[in-house]
Order: C-alpha cells, then sequence, then structure tokens
C-alpha cells in the first residue's frame, strides 16, 4: 500500500512539477536585473528564493526515499537499527571531533517497520547533527521504552497514530550544536535567535515526518534551551501475539 | 579579453535558458544551450566551448556517458568538463573545488554565484595547466 501511493506521487511529481531550480535561477537573473530597485524588491524575492529551495529540498526527498519502492515491513529492534546507523557514521564523528554517548536499551519490545527506509531517515538525522557539529560536539544518541502520557499532537497527528497511553519505542539524537531547527515541526522555544542560528537539515523535516507516519510513528523536534537540537522518532510496540 | 564560451548541457530547457541569461547578464560568458546528451559532441565541435556544465542525470544519455565521449574527442578532450548534479548535496560536497574522484561537481539547485565561481576557478587551472 505504501509504496504503491508514494510511488505515484513521486513519479508525477518528477513529471509533471516544474523544477524549482528554475525558480531559483530566475530569482537570481532579477535580482541581478533589479539591483537598484527599491530595497524591499530584494526582500521580496529573497522570500522566494527561500520558498523554491524548500520546494526542492521537499521534492529531493521524496524522490530520494521512493527509491525504496520495495519495503519489507516486519518486527525490528530499534536499538539494532540505531547501531547499525551509527556504523555507518563512524568515520565522519571520528573526523569531526565529535564525542559520541550512546545509551541504547537491550531487549526492546519489536515494533513494525521497513529496516532500510528507517535506517535511512535516521543516517539523515545524524548526518545532520554532524554537519551542525562540524568544528566538535557531543552527539547524545538513545532509546527507551514509555507510555505516552500527553496527546501527542504536537505534530498534527493524523487519524490512527499514536495517542495517549500507547506504549512506543524512542530513538532520540541529541546535538549541542549552535543554531535552532527552522520548522513548522520544530519546538522553539521563546528565547530569540539571529537568522545566521538558524539550521536547516539535510532533508527535510516534513518529508521525515511523513516518512515516519507511514509506520504509524511520529517525530518530534525540540530546540534545546542550552543549545543544540533533539530530535526523536517514536513507533508504537506491537502486541504481543 | 573575449568572452568566455559556456556549453549548457541539461535536458530541463528552463534551467538551461536561464543559466545562459544568468550567465551572460552577470558573467563575461557567451553561452549555448543543448537539451540532448545525445548532441553534446556536434554541438561542442561547432561552439567550440572554453568549458562545458554538463548535467549528469539526463533521460537520453547520462553525463558520465557524454563526457567519456568529449574525451574520446581529439578536438574536444581537453575541454573542461563541470557536472550538475541533484545526486549529492552542497553539505557533502566538502572539498572547497567541489571535487568528487577527479570530477568537479556543482550540486543542484543551482545558485549562480557559486557557479560563476567554480567556472572561473575551473578555467583559471585549466589554463594555467595548458599554458
Amino acid at each position: 500500500m505504501y509504496e504503491d501511493s508514494g510511488t505515484a506521487v513521486v513519479a508525477d511529481l518528477k513529471i509533471s512539477a516544474p523544477p524549482p531550480g528554475a525558480i531559483i535561477l530566475g530569482v537570481d537573473f532579477l535580482k541581478h536585473s533589479f539591483a537598484n530597485a527599491r530595497p524591499d524588491v530584494e526582500v521580496v524575492l529573497n522570500e522566494m528564493d527561500s520558498a523554491a529551495r524548500r520546494a526542492d529540498a521537499v521534492i529531493r526527498g521524496m524522490v530520494e526515499f521512493s527509491a525504496y519502492n520495495k519495503r519489507d515491513v516486519k518486527d525490528h529492534d530499534l536499538s539494532r537499527i540505531v547501531e547499525q546507523s551509527l556504523r555507518s557514521v563512524e568515520s565522519e564523528l571520528a573526523a569531526n571531533s565529535i564525542r559520541l554517548i550512546k545509551n541504547l536499551a537491550p531487549n526492546l519490545p519489536p515494533v513494525r517497520l521497513d529496516l532500510k527506509t528507517i535506517k535511512h531517515v535516521l543516517l539523515n538525522l545524524l548526518t545532520s547533527a554532524i554537519l551542525a557539529m562540524a568544528g566538535g560536539g557531543t552527539l547524545t544518541v538513545r532509546t527507551y521504552v514509555k507510555q505516552l502520557s500527553e496527546d501527542p499532537g504536537w505534530s498534527g497527528r493524523t487519524p490512527g497514530q499514536l495517542k495517549s497511553g500507547d506504549r512506543v519505542v524512542v530513538a532520540e539524537v541529541e546535538d549541542d550544536a549552535p543554531g535552532v531547527i527552522e520548522s513548522k515541526l520544530a519546538d522553539k522555544s521563546d528565547r530569540a535567535f539571529p537568522t545566521e542560528m538558524i539550521r536547516k537539515g539535510v532533508l527535510d523535516l516534513m518529508v521525515l515526518k511523513k516518512v515516519v507516519e507511514l509506520y504509524g510513528g511520529m517525530i518530534r523536534i525540540i530546540n534545546r534551551e542550552e543549545g543544540g537540537i533533539k530530535v526523536a522518532i517514536m513507533f508504537k510496540v506491537q502486541p504481543k501475539d | 579579453m573575449g568572452k568566455k564560451r559556456i556549453l549548457v548541457v541539461d535536458d530541463e530547457t528552463s534551467i538551461t535558458r536561464l543559466l545562459k541569461m544568468n550567465l551572460e547578464l552577470i558573467g563575461n560568458f557567451e553561452v549555448r544551450e543543448e537539451n540532448l546528451g545525445a548532441r553534446v559532441r556536434e554541438a561542442a565541435r561547432e561552439f567550440k566551448p572554453d568549458l562545458i556544465l554538463l548535467d549528469v542525470m539526463m533521460p537520453d544519455m547520462d553525463g558520465g556517458e557524454v563526457a567519456a565521449g568529449l574525451k574520446q574527442d581529439p578536438a574536444l578532450r581537453k575541454t573542461p568538463v563541470v557536472f550538475l548534479t541533484a545526486a549529492v548535496k552542497k553539505e557533502e560536497l566538502g572539498a572547497p573545488d567541489g571535487k568528487i574522484g577527479g570530477r568537479t561537481y556543482i550540486a543542484k539547485p543551482l545558485n549562480i554565484k557559486g557557479v560563476i565561481g567554480v567556472i572561473e576557478k575551473t578555467l583559471s587551472k585549466h589554463s594555467g595547466a595548458s599554458a
């Protein structure tokens, strides 16, 4: 079911959507053509450029995930998937002098998902954190089980997804890099932050959210008060047969 | 100094048209567009570009294949090729010269200042090497 609808949408996007890259180049042209125009023209063009780049990131993310059109959904141990994903970024962690704090719960109850896709989501989150901490930092990765005590409607819950009382397995990726995530999905603290402190993810977070939701899961992004970002993905524990 | 000639190859006509308009407006370049990989060699022989901007993924012919064809042509084998690709992200092009495996890449979506920077750097290296 997942692959049919997802792939059809992406195929349609590839064929019929105008490439945002062309809009970005068009904006570049207008910026130079109207360099001496009234100052708000540049503001408008910068907004257009930013919107087109965001659209580009969404399309790119969807195309990237559609590559996994043969999904193999079965029960998995999320700690093992996190462990495997961490192994793939070991050299990047070392190259960027990033300290890893790993706290993976053993014997987690199984969650139902496609290994390759969720590994890809985790790799995106890890890479994004590593890029943000290029000068060094601490990456904390943990997994655990918890019972949802609140209605997790923080990122626009869709029907049939997690609700209060559900037991979930959570994987968290936390960094201490400066800057906050600019996204509708992110909890923004009240602290003011300059534009240059706004970080972009490797892939658009909306895409990651949709992918996680395909497996009945949820994603939560928190801009930490003390600096850095925490991203949690969670999936419902499968009931025992 | 005369204008440098750039052959821009991408299957998206909107991309080649806008690249041409930008490069001619902002840079000191004369640009020709080509939208079919299979026609690049012929276009390059006719236009004699100083540099080719070549899309990696095109429906009729992959950019690597086009580049291999150019390398086999004695008249074109020294023409520098810069690849345009959506398959790598700007963050992945860690090296300042954007090189991966000896090839120069520019990540899409394209930013015209970035494109001009890579063109100028590649042309200056190339003229230094052939001098």
